[in-house]
């Protein structure tokens, strides 16, 4: 039995942090817009030169080569440090191209992924398609040397930021369900690509992005037509362990009780009951992510662990938000204290990147082997 | 070496000779009820099981082993075997190790197994300190919600022995594995009826207002198998850390346990609520265990004083 990093990890681990010493006043972890996103394009700039946002990628590719765990290190010390989120084209985006990809994508845009200048957004909710990606509408029609695109993307986080779109669109018949998606890679400043902000409850903004014939080189297709899916389910995999970030609890549990301390709240009974099964809601995120970490290093897919892991880390982030509020301090309710952003921050994180309710079913088809009549189904 | 949290060498073996050995006595284990008899409690003490407190590296070779009696349900003072063996010594010490003797301890007048143990331990109610002792009188005779033989007693201090602490440190470790243990054997039943079980067209297990809380369930479960083992290596270790994360490990173990076990019973239903039935046995020796000392309300003081608050 081993439950604590090897040496070389934790060495990493504690780079990483003092690195990030001297990137104190990025927040971007739940900030983007405004003189933010600046910074934490400096950021990315800075890890790039280091080869961290390429740090597993193979080395072939001219990846770090690293094991998924230095990964996950990087990113839960940045979520600590509420530095930044992994961005996508790091992740998802760059890890498809290097299995996917044509020579002349991954020449395109590998470079300037691992050098954190060039950044994708995920286009894969619509208005009608949200857990059940499957049935995506926005269609994708060749026409020469080119496809046709025509439809509408919903929730798409960071599109009016990002060089490129990574849209899921359907090339196959109306009922081809999951066996007639392709990816296709779409420049945001095309003709017939409208970008509309929806505000969000953090003060962020979401987008609407609508394609209207909007001409895509077919060169610009990841992938064979039609076959989108596999690709989506395997990167899913390379990515499942920086999906939820265990160590952004750990910080909201840190400061909420060092606010605490400095408060008279400290000496009530009832509070400090619900402190005390706070602190044990946030050691048991940490110990899934530990057994996610144990199933990932032994080269185990992680399919349940990474969904304890995420299940368990965004409830306990909203329990920690709302215990805050329960506690009853006015001052809490002030806009912009850590304890009311949190509040309305945390309600994304049990939507996001898979909902609570699809977890739950990831979890009995595959631990418990129930369900299993909604599988044939699917 | 990477992150492992499956025990190794001897804890596996031990783990592997008692799952044997709970597979070969489940028919006397479950008809034992709340206490086990002479010929199984003996050959549990020949399998070497009762004297693990004594051994180097015990909270790991305990912790593996409490998982597998755990998931039997298998009855008897367990828990309180290992808390007393690390702080007796010579033949009263050999006497429980050997399973001649039986442990009755805990904070007087109720004394758990006091009618039937050999050896007297009593603790003070904030479980700092113990002390050999001896029943001044006659002993009350009650049985508990798992059917365990208890009784009302005065005792009469013998011997100080001295500091509790970390023989209940080492007992609570025991403790917290026994609720995993007992808890997966729990979600395992829960989960194989509802994938059996056909109502409406379908096995029950189809339905996510079923299969969502089992899934919730098993992942608590995780988390506290997690810290349970973390905990029995750090008590190992001799970490610093390791008395704040023992209290989380149990505070943890307590909450999965008793929430598998209540979603056992609802997802059998009536089944569940049979005296013959594969749950209630099992729930009830997980609520019974869960109020082992120093219990759950010193725990969450513990995990405070961790936090320096």
């Amino acid at each position: 039995m081993n439950p604590v990093l090897a040496p070389e990890e934790e060495a990493f681990r504690v780079e990483v942090a003092d690195f990030l010493g001297g990137w104190q006043q990025v927040d971007g972890f739940f900030h983007h817009e405004g003189d933010v996103e600046e910074r934490v394009r400096a950021l990315y700039r800075a890890m790039g030169e280091r080869g961290w946002l390429s740090l597993s990628w193979p080395l072939d590719v001219g990846g770090g080569g690293k094991p998924p765990i230095y990964e996950f290190l990087l990113w839960d010390e940045m979520a600590y440090a509420r530095a930044a989120r992994s961005p996508l084209a790091a992740g998802i985006v760059a890890k498809t191209i290097v299995l996917h990809g044509s020579p002349e994508q991954r020449q395109a845009y590998l470079p300037g992924i691992a050098a954190g200048t060039l950044f994708f957004s995920l286009g894969y909710s619509e208005p009608e398609a949200g857990s059940d990606l499957a049935s995506v509408r926005t269609r994708a029609v060749r026409d020469g040397d080119d496809y046709l695109l025509s439809g509408e993307k919903r929730w798409t986080s960071g599109g009016h930021r990002a060089d490129y779109l990574w849209v899921l669109c359907r090339t196959g018949t109306v009922e081809s369900h999951s066996r007639g998606l392709s990816l296709l890679i779409v420049d945001r400043r095309a003709p017939g690509v409208t970008i509309s902000p929806i505000p969000s409850l953090d003060g962020e903004r979401f987008n609407e992005v609508r394609f209207d014939g909007v001409r895509v080189p077919a060169a610009n297709r990841v992938g064979n037509e039609n076959e989108a899916w596999s690709m989506m389910i395997q990167s899913l995999a390379t990515e499942r362990h920086v999906q939820f970030c265990p160590k952004r609890v750990t910080r909201d549990f840190e400061d909420l009780v060092s606010w605490l301390r400095g408060s008279e709240l400290a000496a009530d009974a009832v509070v400090r009951a619900r402190v005390a099964e706070l602190a044990v809601r946030v050691a048991e995120t940490e110990a899934v992510a530990l057994t996610m970490l144990e199933a990932v290093g032994a080269g185990r897919p992680a399919v349940v662990e990474a969904a304890y892991n995420k299940l368990t880390g965004s409830e306990v982030c909203q329990e920690i938000a709302r215990a805050a509020l329960d506690f009853g301090a006015p001052e809490a309710l002030v806009r912009g204290s850590m304890q009311e952003f949190l509040w309305r921050q945390s309600l994304c994180e049990t939507i996001g990147g898979g909902t609570s309710e699809v977890l739950r079913s990831v979890i009995a088809r595959n631990r418990l082997g129930l369900e299993a009549s909604s599988r044939r189904q699917r | 070496m990477s992150i492992d949290l499956e025990y190794d060498g001897v804890g596996r073996e031990v783990a592997d000779s008692v799952r044997r050995f709970v597979r070969d006595h489940d028919r006397a284990i479950t008809e034992a009820g709340g206490s086990p008899d002479a010929p199984l409690w003996r050959a549990l003490a020949d399998l070497g099981v009762l004297g693990l407190a004594r051994e180097e590296e015990a909270p790991l070779l305990i912790a593996a082993t409490m998982e597998a009696l755990g998931a039997s349900g298998f009855p008897g003072p367990l828990v309180a075997t290992f808390t007393a063996t690390r702080l007796l010594s010579g033949e009263t010490a050999e006497d429980l190790t050997s399973g001649q003797g039986l442990v009755s301890l805990g904070v007087p007048p109720l004394m758990p197994w006091a009618p039937v143990a050999t050896v007297h331990v009593e603790l003070d109610a904030d479980g700092t300190r113990a002390w050999l002792a001896r029943v001044r009188g006659s002993v009350e005779a009650v049985e508990t919600l798992a059917g365990e033989p208890w009784g009302r007693c005065t005792l009469d201090r013998v011997t100080d022995l001295g500091d509790a602490g970390p023989a209940l440190a080492l007992g609570e470790v025991a403790l917290c594995a026994y609720l995993v243990g007992a808890a997966e054997r729990l979600l395992d039943v829960a989960t194989s009826h509802a994938g059996d079980r056909m109502q409406f067209g379908r096995p029950i297990g189809d339905f996510q207002a079923v299969s969502h809380p089992l899934a919730d369930c098993a992942m608590r479960l995780a988390a506290a198998r997690a810290l349970t083992r973390i905990a029995a290596y750090e008590l190992a270790q001799g970490a610093p850390q390791a008395a704040a994360r023992i209290a989380t490990a149990r505070l943890s173990a307590t909450g999965a346990a008793l929430a598998t076990a209540y979603r056992a019973h609802q997802t059998l239903g009536a089944l569940a609520f049979t005296v013959e039935g594969p749950v209630g046995r099992l729930a009830a020796r997980v609520r019974q265990c869960t109020l082992l000392p120093p219990g759950v309300v010193a725990a969450r003081r513990r995990v405070l004083t961790g936090l320096d608050l």
